[in-house]
């Protein structure tokens, strides 16, 4: 006798639910499961625009001399 | 009205934990999550005293259940004895399913050589065996003989797929879980969660 399944498809997040897995561990997981795809995702990840992403990771305009400049003067304050 | 979400569906699967059968558990895994079902299995039940107790609300608390009788057989240690755990929990499904009036009697007896259930186990004369062959085509066919979804159908290739992902990244699983063996808790639900996340992926 064939089974029609009319309950809902349950994703990874139902079934960490269920079994009671953490959220972090749930997370550590999925990306086994999907490395290609959260690549694709994330258009930082596309060709060409590494650098771009990088730069912005770091802030726009915050550059090492300017980074060493700010921890000079917070040294002077202290004094 | 906002329209009320179906619950989940979980499939309580009774099979053995040695090491010959690794294959074939990561199959029954990957075909039930294939099918947007939860698989549960005796493994989550810590040891206490109270187990019995435990794994009777774990097959009430289940819709369906697979029982994999194919290795009721005597082990190499002396003295030589057969695991009599899964024809024990399928007679505590059939007690429990008959109990209840209106449940259906959603239970499968999973066997890998035709025409021994009726020699071991002749009170299920009249139940038809599903029988895999103990290869992992064979119960992903015969899940797929049991369920059918509309919509989200998977094919046997598509639950192919989700096998081979989920047994590529065991030893990831295993060194993430801090275990050699698959029939750990941990393990358990860890590749439940993997087979899910690449059931959701790959079957559309």
């Amino acid at each position: 006798m064939t089974i029609v399944l009319d309950s809902t498809f349950a994703t990874a997040e139902d079934t960490a639910k269920a079994l009671g897995v953490s959220k972090s561990r749930l997370k550590r997981l999925v990306r086994l499961a999907g490395p290609v795809a959260m690549k694709a995702e994330r258009p930082a990840f596309r060709a060409g625009m590494r650098h771009a992403a990088t730069s912005r990771r770091r802030g726009p305009g915050v550059t090492a001399k300017r980074k060493k400049q700010t921890r000079g003067k917070t040294k002077k304050a202290a004094h | 009205m906002a329209k009320r979400k179906r619950p989940r569906t979980d499939v309580f699967l009774n099979i053995p934990y040695d090491k010959k059968f690794e294959r074939l558990f990561l199959a029954y895994i990957a075909g039930v999550s294939a099918f947007g079902l939860v698989p549960r299995a005796t493994l989550e039940i810590p040891d206490s005293s109270r187990r019995l107790d435990k794994i009777l609300n774990l097959i009430r608390d289940c819709k369906y259940s697979i029982h994999d009788l194919s290795r009721v057989e005597l082990d190499r240690t002396k003295p030589r004895t057969p695991r009599f755990n899964m024809p024990f929990e399928l007679g505590l499904t059939v007690a429990v399913r008959k109990r209840k009036r209106n449940m259906k009697e959603n239970w499968y007896v999973f066997e890998s050589v035709d025409y021994r259930l009726e020699k071991s186990l002749s009170d299920l004369n009249g139940t038809d065996p599903k029988i895999h062959d103990g290869r992992v085509s064979g119960v992903l066919g015969e899940l797929c003989h049991i369920f059918r979804r509309r919509g989200r159908q998977p094919s046997v290739q598509q639950m192919r797929q989700i096998y081979r992902e989920v047994r590529k990244n065991q030893s990831v699983i295993l060194k993430e879980s801090g275990a050699k063996s698959l029939y750990k808790a941990r393990v358990f639900k860890n590749i439940c969660v993997v087979a899910s996340a690449w059931a959701d992926r790959v079957v559309a």
